[in-house]
């Protein structure tokens, strides 16, 4: 779409900024002329069946009809088997502590136990960067993994490492098993780590340069991934509005320096039972999201980016905000939700030793006999929060791949039984995290498949999803102001009541004639706690609510969000 | 008004440093304030102290020690203009302890208003928790509240946020670098105790 070709003849409430289709994403470009961050763009998109013959094919699969449900050695993934949309829906959690964490507890057969006993199809293990993990701990990890892996083979267990980002906040690492797994990570730890392996945590300050460090990390993990060293790799950011410490420039200089690897970060920060009320629980914030501005916190953030809403990130739930301004620029970034699980709420184990400085690990849990931990505000992986991947099959690489391309939607508390979304315009239909180009003028429809939560959570009830909100977001493309965390042109295009549906349900949302380039997002809660988003009634009327530090049950306040899909009108 | 740039790294070493301060001067007629300093990296914390015209100005360049920063006069200036700082000493301040309500605040700071920009019933019951920090926007003294359990309302800062995960308070016996404690210089009070009795 050129200026010249802009339609004048009815009143256009968006910019008159011409935004023109991502050469990624055109076809009429050959993949010669790309450069090469817009050709692994194209490939990723061309692997997720949203470009070209890959459309066709897509929209060939029907509802009901099964993906490949089984892996190469003949295990079955963990969760529901009922594949919607043609993929299986696979679980997972990037976001898991193990004894080689300075603060947490549990073996790592501990966790992948508990991870299965859950539903998990996949699990990142990813112990905290420190001086004794880059010297001992990322070694020492992986002979429990390949062991885990070996017993508990309808999960699938990663190695990674939650990364001190340099000035910034922590994020998710981890690299597709094989070869050089621990080789890749171990580097990437000694050379890029916010702790430093002299552990003076010179690299965590908020300086240019630690910014810098923390890009050129990402392109460290790229080149591992270019050069064949390892299979793939992806980076979270994690809890990224907990500290106010990673700034919206940061957030787009980890994106834009390596797409491929700096894919998202967590929708919904883990520690969710943090916030029940003392006695009977930490009395804290929920994610331990109860901090204030400090001396590296960015200071355009508003005090309300501290705390969370129905249990959600204020970059992610605030409607208009921090990630819709990355999505309005048509940039694909993608929301996650895990546990963060270090030592779980009312557990009943204790440490075996607590030698974790000379050891780099500590000795494994015994049992405690004082009686259940109530301050403790972690739950199992599995247990609460869960990221739902869109995969083709029950492999390290479809999870990956899934991830990338943000076919993915995430829930609190077993909200629901399964999600598909769609949007078809133009005889095209793509899933959750594509792109779809289809002739100005198409209608553009939501096809939302929801199956209802059928079988009771770990909280042993059977939750009931109140509404759905769809969320419609303008592209207005790049934006000049990189610390932005804005996007007046996204609202709640609307809602429906969910309360009726039982099983499986298609809505069709019909939003009429496609005149520019938007992203379609949707969101849905279980009604318990509802209330005025950020930015006004006439954005989000019946948004999350904050959630009130030192009483916030989480078992009362679920959340179901999804990636978004965009799309582009063609010339 | 003074203003003070040591360079404190986080807002904790800040009150740290806003305490000894109050210490050496005592608390009467004093104000201390704490102001996030992005003037130069990395960022870190600056003061702004307003006193009494009886004060000993040497015990306070003695408390603070040498300047180090180059963000005292922006502090100095926020203050005085009311337009930035954050409170942690201020003359009847310290009569904010236990739970009080709204109102009593009231008394003392020039707004009270919950996160999002609500305005609590004057009858709230207030949790201090014995930590109330009070911060200078466009010429007014306001304390933001959050909602807390059973209808009262807490000071939006806590005296005890959920550290960083490596931090020794989250895992006993741990023994690795702090990544949030800094401490005082040699040329910092710790000698200089105030024996002597001040001018009043």
């Amino acid at each position: 779409m050129s200026h010249d070709h802009h339609d004048h003849d009815h009143p256009h409430p968006h910019s008159h900024e011409p935004v023109t289709l991502p050469a990624a994403m055109d076809l009429e470009v050959p993949d010669t002329e790309l450069a090469p961050c817009q050709l692994g763009r194209r490939r990723f998109l061309q692997s997720a069946g949203v470009l070209g013959a890959g459309t066709a094919a897509l929209s060939a699969l029907g509802l009901g009809q099964a993906a490949p449900a089984r892996a190469a050695d003949g295990s079955v993934p963990r969760s529901d088997p009922s594949p919607l949309g043609g993929f299986r829906w696979l679980s997972g959690d990037h976001h898991i502590h193990t004894q080689y964490s300075p603060d947490a507890l549990y073996r790592v057969i501990d966790q992948v136990q508990h991870a299965n006993a859950y539903g998990l199809d996949w699990m990142v293990i990813t112990d905290h960067g420190t001086a004794q993990h880059t010297r001992i701990g990322v070694e020492l990890t992986n002979p429990d993994i390949k062991a885990a892996r070996a017993l508990v083979k309808d999960t699938l267990v990663f190695q990674g490492l939650e990364w001190n980002i340099p000035a910034a906040e922590h994020g998710t690492v981890f690299v597709h098993p094989g070869a050089n797994e621990v080789a890749v990570l171990k580097q990437f730890e000694t050379d890029y780590d916010g702790s430093g392996p002299d552990g003076t945590r010179a690299r965590s300050a908020s300086t240019p340069e630690n910014e810098a460090l923390a890009r050129t990390g990402l392109t460290y993990l790229a080149s591992a991934v270019d050069s064949k060293r390892v299979q793939d790799a992806l980076m979270f950011a994690n809890h990224p509005a907990r500290k106010g410490i990673d700034s919206p420039h940061e957030i787009r200089g980890w994106r834009d320096t390596a797409p491929s690897i700096a894919v998202g970060m967590e929708g919904a920060p883990g520690h969710q039972a943090a916030g029940i009320p003392a006695p009977i629980g930490p009395g804290s914030g929920r994610g331990y999201y109860d901090n204030s501005p400090g001396s590296a916190s960015f200071a355009g953030y508003p005090l309300e980016s501290y705390r969370t809403y129905g249990g959600f990130d204020w970059m992610t739930s605030t409607v208009g905000g921090l990630w819709d301004s990355l999505l309005a620029e048509g940039k694909p970034w993608w929301i996650t939700a895990n546990s963060d699980s270090h030592q779980v709420y009312a557990e009943t184990a204790q440490r075996g030793d607590q030698n974790f400085a000379t050891q780099g690990f500590y000795g494994d849990p015994v049992y405690d006999p004082s009686g259940p931990k109530l301050n403790n505000g972690d739950f199992w992986p599995g247990y609460y929060s869960r990221t739902h991947v869109g995969s083709t099959d029950f492999s390290y690489a479809a999870v990956m791949a899934g991830l990338r391309a943000g076919r993915v939607w995430v829930d609190h508390g077993g909200l629901l039984g399964s999600l598909d979304v769609r949007v078809r315009a133009g005889g095209k239909e793509v899933p959750l995290g594509g792109v779809l180009v289809a002739p100005k003028g198409s209608k553009v429809e939501v096809i939302t498949t929801i199956t209802t939560a059928t079988r009771p959570n770990w909280s042993e009830f059977v939750p009931r999803l109140a509404k759905v909100d769809l969320i419609k977001g303008k592209i207005t493309g790049p934006t000049a102001d990189t610390d932005s965390f804005r996007a007046p042109g996204t609202r709640v295009y609307g809602s429906f009541d969910a309360r009726g549906i039982t099983g499986t349900k298609t809505v069709v949302t019909n939003l009429g004639k496609l005149d520019g380039p938007v992203y379609l997002r949707l969101r849905g809660s279980d009604g318990n706690r509802l209330g005025t988003g950020l930015h006004g009634a006439s954005v989000d009327p019946a948004g999350p609510v904050q959630d009130v530090v030192g009483d916030a049950d989480p078992w009362l306040d679920l959340w179901f969000y999804t990636n978004p899909i965009f799309v582009y009108p063609s010339s | 008004m003074f203003g003070v740039d040591v360079l404190c790294p986080t807002v904790a070493d800040a009150d740290r440093l806003a305490a000894l301060v109050v210490a050496a001067l005592g608390p009467d007629g004093v104000s201390v304030a704490t102001h996030l300093c992005a003037c130069q990296a990395p960022q870190h914390v600056s003061l702004s102290i307003e006193v009494s015209p009886r004060a000993d100005l040497r015990l306070l360049r003695e408390t603070v020690g040498p300047e180090r920063g180059a963000g005292a006069a922006a502090a100095a200036s926020a203050h005085l203009c009311r337009t930035g700082g954050r409170l942690v000493h201020l003359p009847g301040l310290d009569r904010l302890r236990g739970t009080v309500t709204v109102a009593d605040a009231l008394r003392i700071v020039d707004r009270v208003v919950l996160l999002g920009g609500q305005v609590p019933d004057p009858q709230t019951p207030l949790v201090t928790r014995d930590f109330v920090r009070p911060v200078l926007a466009d010429g007014a003294l306001v304390l933001t509240v959050d909602p807390a359990a059973g209808g009262a309302v807490v000071p939006f800062e806590t005296p005890t946020p959920t550290p960083c995960c490596v931090d020794p308070r989250l895992s006993r016996g741990l023994r690795l670098p702090r990544p949030c404690t800094w401490t005082p210089s040699k040329s910092w009070p710790r000698r200089s105790t105030p024996t002597k009795p001040s001018s009043r």
